[in-house]
């Protein structure tokens, strides 16, 4: 089933760990700190979503063999990211545009964007992610 | 080093980290076996050495604007992915100030940025940093 502007996904909660802390930092060639590398706040809208990445793209009519692939991200803070806080993940399809290329044949290229919000509601980070998902046999990541 | 025109410090990387690759396949969540699985690599024809993840890419750009302004805020990374890095690519992050501005919130520095390998111009992206003691 192709996907849709304006659908939601289904979204959820999560806490980045002090060992996650410490190991995103190392993982991503960052000195360990209190403060968490910023593109855990990436990883924490993935972790978040509500449901596992293969069944999201499952979900916009894409299995993980087709080679759906990050194509754009970008990554916002109007608040203070923190470890040890958790945060509420909402999501939502923004758009969804078809397009086809020499690489990936017929394509949708899908952005969605991803909220993570504090106790009260506020917005501490937004995730907007651009994805392309192959619609055609003999499509390759 | 705030001029429009300033180059900010190369970040460099010697080799990309296939051990690092894991650690993080974990924290995302990510199954894609082409992370860490020699074996699936080769399967797709993409080489032998497992593939980086694209959030892996984009730190390295956030960590080239960190290094540039240690105590800054980063308020805004944009990234696009123009091709992908595998275990063992030597990597430079190369960055130019664009533009500051005082807002309300204080000064802020955008810069503009790229990841090589070799000649390959692998991810472009652009931050946005708000600089300490300007609130």
């Amino acid at each position: 089933m192709s996907p849709t502007a304006g659908a939601a996904i289904p979204g959820g909660s999560w806490t980045l760990g002090a060992h996650e802390n410490w190991l995103g930092h190392d993982a991503l060639y960052s000195e360990p700190a209190a403060e968490p590398h910023p593109v855990m706040a990436f990883v924490a809208a993935q972790r978040g979503l509500g449901v596992g990445v293969e069944e999201l793209f499952r979900s916009w009519g894409t299995a993980m063999s087709d080679g759906p692939m990050l194509t754009e991200s970008t990554l916002e803070f109007p608040g203070e990211f923190r470890a040890g806080v958790e945060y509420r993940v909402t999501g939502t399809v923004e758009s969804v545009v078809r397009k086809s290329g020499r690489t990936l044949g017929e394509f949708d290229l899908l952005t969605a964007r991803f909220e993570l919000g504090d106790a009260d509601g506020e917005p501490v980070a937004v995730v907007r992610n651009v994805y392309a998902l192959p619609r055609t046999a003999g499509g390759r990541a | 080093m705030t001029g429009v025109g300033t180059e900010l410090p190369a970040w460099r990387l010697d080799a990309v980290d296939a051990g690092k690759m894991k650690v993080l396949a974990l924290l995302l969540a990510d199954p894609n076996p082409l992370h860490f699985d020699p074996a699936a690599v080769r399967a797709v024809g993409l080489g032998d050495r497992p593939v980086n993840q694209g959030p892996s890419g984009m730190a390295m750009l956030a960590n080239a604007v960190r290094a540039a302004y240690p105590a800054g805020r980063l308020l805004r990374l944009q990234v696009t992915l123009r091709g992908s890095l595998a275990a063992g690519d030597e990597v430079v992050v190369r960055g130019v100030v664009t533009g500051h501005e005082l807002t309300d919130a204080g000064e802020t520095v955008r810069c503009e940025l790229t990841l090589e390998s070799g000649s390959r111009a692998v991810l472009r992206g652009s931050a946005e940093v708000l600089l300490p003691g300007s609130r």
